[in-house]
């Protein structure tokens, strides 16, 4: 084990570094690969990175490197970093789908002029929301979750229902993701400014879903489907956004607030 | 316009002996209750009553009083416009009935919460002392729209940090501070013929009000800030280069304060005959 590989494909390259050129931060894309190489369980800060174990299927030792493994993250809800890292961990995610959404060869053709508009301003707000976390976070002294690895397989990015119904998945996941998670940051200063920051992006993911229901059924009730938007607890999103990330990303000591 | 008036009251203090005041000439009852659970969903309509069962902390009563207020202005606003013969057209009936259903749903939610705690509902005017005439003037009525719906999102947004007292309030007031960013987004698509073109996109570029009135100004300044938590948003890297400032200030909707609030309501309420 502890081959060299070399980043190959886009699909390996980590979540919020797609479509970006190599080389920046590069060295990170394959520090989770086979070894321990991320192993930091139990920091007080929230995070809680370890490695996973995964047997490399003995079918393919002659054909190809043994296939990555992804980190895979705990994030602890008990702690104000924990649940800034869950939006980071949204936000990647977020980021790169966009970019390859507008990357994508076929994207002049397979959306209108308008619908181009939105994708390319959804892209530049989710890179802006992750760019800023990834210094956030750091900043007010936590530690960064490792970069997450994305699994789009299951989406056609030359198709444009398939594009904008995960989309409108990525959109209502996040503002459900923020509603729900804002009410566990700490009843204190630091968690009023992160509260405060939280619901200045929020909003935006729901403006972003608006916009994306509203292109797939132009002037219906479909922008705003509810009275009441959801706010689901970390495990219900996670499960939720976990076909979409190679990593194992789990929460724990998340708050029962009734 | 008196500002001592009704948007006076919504001064804590003043809004806490109000609602000493009606709990002790009324009673702690909620009538109607019934009736106004219609549209809520079972767990909020329990986390209303056991809120109210619960007694509020002062300050959520303060906040959750506020709320009322303007879901009253947006709900008298979209009713009024929805019944106004000719003023809506049937490609876009829709999207109104829509809003207006929900934040008639937002008034009931915060009624049931409150219960006797509730202020009673301001007397609007909606020309704004004859400014306007949203009812008759389909352009004005949507113009009003984005103003009421943008100003909802920077004000529940300005409130949340108070809430965090009361972590299921404060997730039923971000479920429906959502929702308004929802509404904000159609109306101001809507504006701009869904074109999605500046500035009449979903989201709000630097403080730029579009088709808003410029007396309506405040509703957009401060929108422009690209600095959170301490980071400069437009120096951070975009897909190519670095983010520009109108991305960066699209990607985060800024708070307003309660008097800044109240400031651009006032217009729009007049105090009630009593």
């Amino acid at each position: 084990m502890s081959e060299i590989i070399r980043p190959g494909t886009g699909e390996l390259s980590p979540l919020s570094r797609i479509g970006e050129p190599t080389g920046r931060r590069g060295f990170l894309k394959w520090t989770g690969v086979g070894a321990a190489a991320l192993f930091v369980a139990g920091c007080e800060d929230g995070t809680d990175v370890r490695t996973i174990t995964e047997v490399t299927p003995p079918d393919t030792i002659e054909v190809a490197p043994p296939p990555p493994t992804f980190a895979a993250v705990t994030l602890d809800f008990s702690n104000n970093f924990g649940i800034l890292n869950y939006a980071y961990a949204l936000e990647q995610l977020e980021a790169a789908f966009y970019t390859m959404v507008v990357a994508d060869a076929a994207f002049g053709t397979t959306f209108d002029e308008p619908t181009r508009r939105v994708l390319t301003d959804l892209r530049d707000h989710e890179i802006a929301h992750r760019e800023f976390f990834e210094r956030a976070i750091p900043a007010l002294g936590g530690t960064l979750i490792p970069e997450l690895t994305p699994n789009f397989d299951g989406v056609d990015f030359a198709n444009r229902e398939s594009v904008l119904t995960t989309a409108r998945t990525f959109e209502d996941l996040g503002v459900a993701a923020y509603n729900g998670a804002g009410p566990l940051l700490s009843n204190d200063d630091t968690g009023r400014t992160l509260l405060t920051v939280a619901g200045k992006i929020v909003s935006v993911e729901a403006r972003h879903a608006a916009a994306i229901r509203d292109i797939l059924a132009p002037r219906s009730m479909a922008f705003a489907p509810a009275a009441f938007d959801d706010a689901l607890p970390p495990s219900q999103v996670l499960s939720a956004a976990a076909p979409f990330i190679r990593n194992r990303v789990t929460a724990t000591n998340v708050m029962n607030i009734g | 316009m008196d500002n001592q008036t009704i948007l006076g009251k919504l001064d804590p203090e003043v809004l806490d002996r109000m609602a000493t005041r009606r709990d002790a000439l009324r009673g702690a009852g909620s009538l109607g209750l019934g009736l106004a659970l219609a549209s809520v969903p079972l767990g909020l309509a329990a986390l209303a009553k056991s809120a109210f069962a619960q007694g509020i902390p002062a300050a959520v009563v303060s906040v959750l009083n506020f709320a009322l207020v303007l879901e009253e202005l947006e709900a008298e606003f979209y009713v009024r416009g929805v019944a106004a013969a000719g003023l809506i057209p049937a490609t876009d009936r829709t999207i109104f009935t829509t809003i207006r259903d929900h934040e008639v749903a937002h008034v009931q939610f915060l009624r049931d919460a409150l219960g006797g705690q509730a202020v009673a509902k301001p007397t609007f005017d909606f020309t704004a002392g004859g400014a306007f005439s949203p009812f008759t003037d389909y352009a004005q009525f949507r113009a009003l729209a984005q103003a009421f719906e943008d100003t909802g999102v920077r004000a529940y947004k300005g409130q949340a940090p108070d809430l965090l007292v009361a972590p299921a309030i404060l997730r039923a007031a971000l479920t429906i501070h959502s929702v308004e960013a929802r509404h904000a987004s159609e109306v101001r698509r809507l504006n701009g013929n869904f074109q999605s073109m500046e500035p009449q996109q979903g989201w709000i570029t630097l403080n730029d009000r579009g088709v808003v009135p410029a007396a309506a100004q405040a509703v957009y300044d401060g929108e422009e800030n690209v600095t959170q938590a301490g980071i400069n948003v437009a120096t951070l890297p975009g897909a190519a280069g670095t983010l520009s400032a109108e991305a960066a200030s699209e990607a985060f909707d800024e708070p307003l304060t309660r008097a800044q609030v109240l400031a651009i309501v006032d217009p729009f309420v007049v105090e009630p005959l009593s």
